[in-house]
């Protein structure tokens, strides 16, 4: 009789004997494989980004196109925002909304919810307020918060690239607050800077009348009106000699 | 009740027996046409090739089969002493029984004084065991004439020497046995069962388990005996334990295969 115990533990060994260099020889080959297609594969990642780089601008600039008008229909503020951006990179500040802020105390009472970290957010709100006004959305609110924390920035800012549309702003803004020497010394910067800017010349003068120097600003507009013949000016001065503005 | 697989198993012991000779087509042919070599005026007749070939089948079925109606000898295991091998042929050939030592020349005074109706066949087996000077002796018996020989050999190296330099222009014959086919060990295994009324045993021997049993014994028929006779041992081993759930119905696992192989020292695990 067989010792069948022991024969199946000799079996079982030959067996673990025989398939070893089968199972070896595919755990080597799937390494192998692994190790080559992962290799593959990030540089066929690093080709296809030359491709798209190289080959396909047009098609990216489709795309971008595309997504543009996509976005625009589902947002059309942000598309707003974006075009204005462009305008105002190139053309200078315009300040004609300090007038308005001027003119209408409705407007600079009501309480502005203004972006904490830069001047160009603010830009964008100025021109934001056209696609406003014109397309009426409702959900647009304009924050303004900290004045003295924005005029900081600004004269930061001012240090830095001496724009004459930052002094004016802060002329503006130390007039508006009632500082009339530093509105009426960045008035003077800025005309300094650019002596065709009208409302530095203004905000200058009307820092003198402030101050109680309302000769020197008479003399200084009859100056400015005898060159520039502007208008605005010359309802200034008349202002000024009436005793309307005080 | 006695188990099948005991039947079975007994089918597969290795003895030279020409009741268990199985007839298979290639073999037949062979068979017949060492048959009709020896009733040509042959020399010397080879018959040779790999062990468990069937070579002592062979010459034991030719002896059988001719013993009634011609004077044929069988010598299954080799005559080392050259003297005793004389004396045993004077003894059944020549009928002279011959006390103390028998050179080859007494040896052929013998043969010529005897004159015999037909020329006897001597069927040696396992020749390569014989010696060197033994064999040059027998050559010179069968170039007599009056002796015809029919040897076999085992196909080494050493006897294909044997071969070329003894028997190169003396053998007008040679016959070569090779190993079965995976039909033939098929026909083989299955007509061995049938003979001994074991049906069921033999039908479990599909396609497949003959082919991996070829493939462990290469056609080998004493490599398929050792190796059928251990796996119905091992059938046997577990009727025994009674863990008749291990006992195949209708084929057989390769596994048994390989384990029948393990024990019998086919496979080295």
């Amino acid at each position: 009789m067989l010792n069948i115990p022991d024969l199946e533990k000799r079996w079982l060994h030959y067996k673990i004997k025989s398939f070893l260099p089968y199972i070896i020889t595919l755990i080597f080959t799937f390494l192998i494989i692994t190790i080559y297609s992962f290799f593959d594969t990030s540089n066929s990642k690093k080709i296809i980004k030359i491709k798209e780089t190289k080959n396909t601008p047009a098609v990216t600039k489709e795309k971008k196109k595309i997504i543009i008008q996509k976005s625009l229909q589902k947002k059309p503020l942000q598309k707003t925002i974006n075009s204005s951006e462009k305008h105002t990179l190139k053309l200078s500040p315009s300040m004609s909304f300090i007038k308005t802020i001027q003119r209408d105390k409705a407007i600079e009472k009501r309480p502005v919810k203004y972006k904490k970290t830069k001047l160009k957010p603010i830009q964008k709100v100025e021109i934001e307020l056209k696609p406003i006004h014109k397309k009426q959305v409702p959900t647009i609110t304009i924050m303004r918060q900290n004045t003295s924390k924005d005029i900081q920035n600004i004269l930061h800012r001012f240090k830095e690239d001496k724009n004459p549309a930052l002094s004016l702003f802060l002329a503006k803004n130390y007039y508006e607050l009632g500082d009339y020497k530093k509105a009426s010394n960045y008035a003077l910067i800025t005309n300094q800077l650019n002596k065709k800017i009208e409302d530095s010349w203004l905000i200058f003068a009307k820092s003198l009348v402030k101050m109680g120097k309302k000769e020197k600003a008479i003399q200084l507009l009859q100056e400015y009106i005898s060159k520039s013949h502007s208008t605005n000016a010359a309802i200034l001065l008349d202002n000024i000699k009436s005793g309307e503005f005080q | 009740m006695k188990s099948i697989y005991l039947n079975s198993k007994n089918v597969f012991i290795d003895t030279v027996n020409s009741k268990d000779y199985i007839q298979l087509d290639r073999v037949s042919i062979i068979y017949q046409s060492l048959k009709n070599s020896i009733q040509k005026p042959l020399k010397m007749i080879l018959l040779y090739g790999k062990p468990g070939t069937g070579k002592s089948m062979f010459l034991t079925k030719l002896h059988n089969d001719l013993s009634p109606s011609q004077n044929i000898y069988l010598y299954k295991t080799p005559i080392l002493d050259e003297s005793e091998f004389y004396k045993l042929l004077a003894q059944d050939i020549f009928e002279t029984k011959y006390s103390g030592e028998l050179n080859f020349t007494q040896f052929i005074k013998i043969v010529n004084s005897k004159k015999l109706e037909s020329i006897p066949v001597v069927l040696l087996d396992e020749a390569q065991l014989y010696s060197q000077a033994l064999m040059e002796k027998i050559r010179l018996l069968s170039d007599t004439r009056t002796i015809k020989f029919v040897i076999t050999l085992h196909k080494t190296q050493k006897e294909d020497l044997i071969a070329k330099e003894h028997f190169k222009t003396r053998i007008w014959e040679t016959i070569e046995l090779k190993n079965s086919s995976k039909t033939e060990l098929k026909i083989y295994i299955q007509k061995k069962l049938m003979k001994a009324n074991c049906f069921d045993t033999a039908n479990i021997f599909t396609e497949k388990t003959v082919h991996k049993i070829h493939k462990l014994t290469r056609g080998n028929y004493r490599d398929t005996n050792k190796l059928l006779y251990t796996l119905f041992d091992l059938f046997l081993s577990y009727e025994e334990r009674n863990r008749f759930d291990k006992i195949p119905t209708n084929k057989i696992p390769t596994k048994y295969i390989e384990m029948a192989a393990i024990q019998t020292g086919l496979i080295d695990a």
